[in-house]
């Protein structure tokens, strides 16, 4: 059980994220993008202790990088010192996270 | 005399001119042109995603050798199979990936690169995109 996942607020929180990574100007993306991602990490770390506690679910050794990359445009994204030097480097970061989250549903866990 | 030479070679100016008309019209028409530039910028786009990939894992795991499956990066970058391989081959040539004796695993180069510098440009792969350049 994962109380609070909600996977459209996920999907929001990653849309203004991908605004942002593409166009660093937009003014909204800006202001919004570090809430965004910290949020997205916060419920990513969720979902990878509850796949720590169920040693069972396909594709868990692959999370792992999903929630590095959260973690590293979370740096990024605040200004941190990151492994993302550019934002040819933020995209390939953001297509990761994507696609670790867009697997969250198949985990088998109980998400909104 | 002059007139005349001039009046030859532009009308073979204007010859030319629409031969080359035609042919784009043709390439543009069927759409052919625009879809072999745009491929060939999204093999490079890929060809950079793969190993940037190869080096995110790298800095994750610490690993000395980077392993990458052609089936996670063809979910990772939404691209076929087909398209991942394809990639890997080009990097190959370029000797900065290596088939393993498993068809859906590959070794990528990245390691020795950990110390440079990862604002810098390296131009690594020439020839089907003269303005390709990797981001390091």
């Amino acid at each position: 059980m994962l109380p609070g996942l909600d996977m459209k607020c996920l999907a929001d929180a990653l849309q203004l994220l991908g605004k942002l990574i593409q166009d660093p100007d937009t003014v909204i993306a800006k202001e919004s993008a570090p809430v965004a991602i910290q949020s997205i990490r916060g419920a990513l770390e969720r979902v990878g202790a509850d796949i720590d506690q169920n040693r069972l679910l396909p594709g868990a050794s692959d999370f792992s990088l999903t929630l590095y990359a959260a973690r590293e445009l979370e740096r990024y994204v605040c200004g941190e010192k990151t492994q993302i030097g550019n934002r040819r480097i933020a995209e390939v970061y953001y297509h990761v996270l994507r696609s670790g989250i867009e697997q969250i549903p198949r985990l088998g866990l109980d998400v909104r | 005399m002059s007139s005349f030479w001039s009046r030859i070679t532009e009308l073979n100016l204007s010859r030319r001119r629409q031969a080359v008309r035609e042919m784009r019209h043709d390439r543009i028409g069927n759409g052919s042109w625009k879809r072999t530039t745009a491929r060939a910028q999204e093999l490079d786009w890929l060809a950079s995603a793969v190993w940037e990939f190869g080096r995110m894992k790298y800095e994750f795991y610490k690993n000395r050798t980077t392993v990458v499956d052609v089936a996670e990066l063809s979910l990772r970058f939404r691209e076929t199979r087909q398209a991942i391989t394809k990639t890997l081959r080009l990097l190959e040539k370029y000797n900065l990936a290596e088939p393993t004796e498993f068809p859906q695993l590959w070794t990528l180069d990245v390691a020795d690169l950990g110390q440079q510098p990862r604002d810098g440009c390296v131009p690594l792969i020439c020839g089907h995109n003269e303005s390709a350049l990797f981001s390091v």
